[in-house]
């Protein structure tokens, strides 16, 4: 949690050499550190760089245990598929890339397409993954509002009904979600694992 | 204000220094004539790494130096015709009967943003290179300011680094704002710097003039007004948005009436905040409001 790379990796491997299960490591040992980042965040005593570097560290520990989680089911044990980007038009990424970051931290299937992503990309990405969830996010007012014009084309693909969507960045709002028919906002990195979790259950 | 002048999304506002010369001129001019002793430059986003992002990186000298001359045209068309005061020349104007007019000066700020580049562990920017692109972004500028005021910070460390670079390419007074977020334990930059440390630490590292801008509201900026008045004897700038925006046919409003900014805006000047500006949602109304209740009080 204190986001020792090192250390995470290092507790990793010798999890998997102690012939530890592996969901176990994960649930009661990474996941507790992740979420406890997560509230320490709300709760206003962690910020983007304690932030970034607990999630960094998930990150990294999960790479060592992909391995052993691939063996040991072959059924997909991601909590789910999300494709994530800032809108069209719209350079910022930080916020976006923390929301990506948190959120495969937390065992979710990320793709991250970036910034000035074209509203008919997040469409075609989501119908090639299969995505279960698809995230935007926007910096500007006057960008925005791409984000109703990708629901409305997901919508146009038939999609809309198969996947879930959240937005997000400084201007958007629950009101501004609702408005463009998103399926939830959130407001930082933290809370939209909590929406990814309460929209995919 | 651009945007409701046709800028569009995707577009770097200071392109219209260059492409649209007039409507930028006009907004100086309109603020001018509002009250606005002092106002800000359309170079905010004039630095190398923003620009780049729209393959404007070449023309950075010559958009941000453009920013600045239109605004010196309007500070002295604005001198010629109310009988104000343009910040070049040396002496205040006399009137016809040749008794000196009041000296009001108006007053040219540099305005500069952040480059949106971050450091570690977030990024990989470093200090050095932040502080270089800003004084690249200030010498650039062949033209003559009275200020320069560096804000929307998120980062104390991003905000030092273009401290120094202004401290080190020009002799002008330097305001620093940082945008602080409320939680509940304080205001705090999104990387965790706290109000009054930074305050003061700014301070100590030779800002001439601190403050807070964006993000927070009128009635908000008072509660942190009275923390920054509380951690420095520097003067005081806030510029807090007109409230929160909401999305109507594709644009941004915001709800805030100027009326109410004003009279906020007024009480920050009572609890020793020196200077109020307006940032997003604003627009000359809103300080001709701020204007008008100065000079009743």
């Amino acid at each position: 949690m204190k986001g020792d790379r090192e250390k995470a990796i290092q507790l990793a491997r010798e999890g998997l050499s102690r012939g530890a299960d592996v969901f176990d490591v994960i649930e009661n040992g990474f996941s507790q550190g992740i979420r406890r980042a997560g509230e320490l965040w709300e709760s206003g005593e962690y910020f983007l760089p304690e932030l970034a570097f607990s999630a960094e560290t998930m990150k990294a520990a999960l790479e060592i245990l992909r391995p052993a989680l691939a063996a040991r089911s072959s059924k997909d044990r991601s909590k789910g598929i999300v494709v994530i980007g800032t809108i069209q038009g719209d350079i910022h990424d930080i916020g976006k890339t923390l929301v990506a970051t948190m959120l495969s931290a937390n065992g979710y299937r990320v793709t991250d397409l970036g910034s000035d992503v074209p509203y008919d990309r997040f469409v075609s990405e989501a119908k090639s993954l299969d995505a279960d969830l698809v995230c935007m996010s926007a910096l500007l007012t006057t960008t925005m509002i791409g984000h109703k014009e990708v629901i409305q084309r997901l919508r146009d693909a038939g999609l809309r009904d198969r996947v879930k969507v959240l937005v997000g960045g400084a201007p958007t709002s629950g009101a501004w979600a609702s408005e463009i028919g998103a399926d939830g906002y959130a407001e930082n990195a933290v809370e939209a694992v909590h929406m990814a979790e309460a929209l995919l259950s | 204000m651009l945007i409701a002048k046709g800028l569009r999304p995707g577009q770097p506002p200071e392109e219209w220094n260059r492409g649209r010369p007039l409507v930028v001129r006009e907004i100086y001019s309109s603020y001018l004539e509002a009250g606005s002793e002092v106002i800000s430059t359309n170079t905010f986003g004039g630095n190398r790494s923003r620009l780049r992002a729209y393959g404007l990186e070449a023309a950075a000298d010559e958009l941000n130096a453009a920013g600045v001359t239109l605004a010196r045209e309007a500070v002295s068309e604005f001198a010629s015709k109310f009988g104000g005061h343009d910040s070049t020349s040396k002496t205040p104007p006399r009137s016809s009967s040749g008794k000196q007019v009041s000296f009001r000066r108006r007053l040219i700020a540099v305005s500069l943003g952040p480059t949106g580049r971050f450091l570690p562990p977030v990024g990989d920017a470093t200090e050095q290179e932040i502080e270089d692109e800003i004084a690249a972004q200030i010498q650039g500028i062949k033209a003559e300011f009275d200020l320069i005021v560096i804000e929307t910070m998120y980062d104390l460390r991003e905000a030092l680094a273009a401290l120094a670079a202004a401290k080190g390419s020009a002799t002008v007074p330097v305001a620093v704002q940082l945008t602080f977020n409320k939680n509940p334990r304080g205001f705090f930059t999104i990387m965790g710097d706290e109000a009054a440390r930074a305050a003061k630490t700014l301070e100590d590292s030779g800002a001439d003039v601190v403050g807070a801008n964006c993000s927070i509201e009128s009635a908000e900026m008072i509660e942190l007004g009275r923390i920054l008045r509380g951690s420095t004897d520097l003067p005081i700038l806030c510029q807090p948005n007109a409230g929160k925006p909401r999305l109507e046919d594709g644009t941004a409003v915001y709800d805030q009436a100027p009326a109410a900014f004003a009279q906020d805006a007024l009480t920050l000047f009572e609890i020793g905040v020196n200077a109020v500006g307006g940032c997003c949602g604003t627009t000359p109304a809103f300080i001709h409001e701020v204007s008008t209740g100065l000079t009743k009080r």
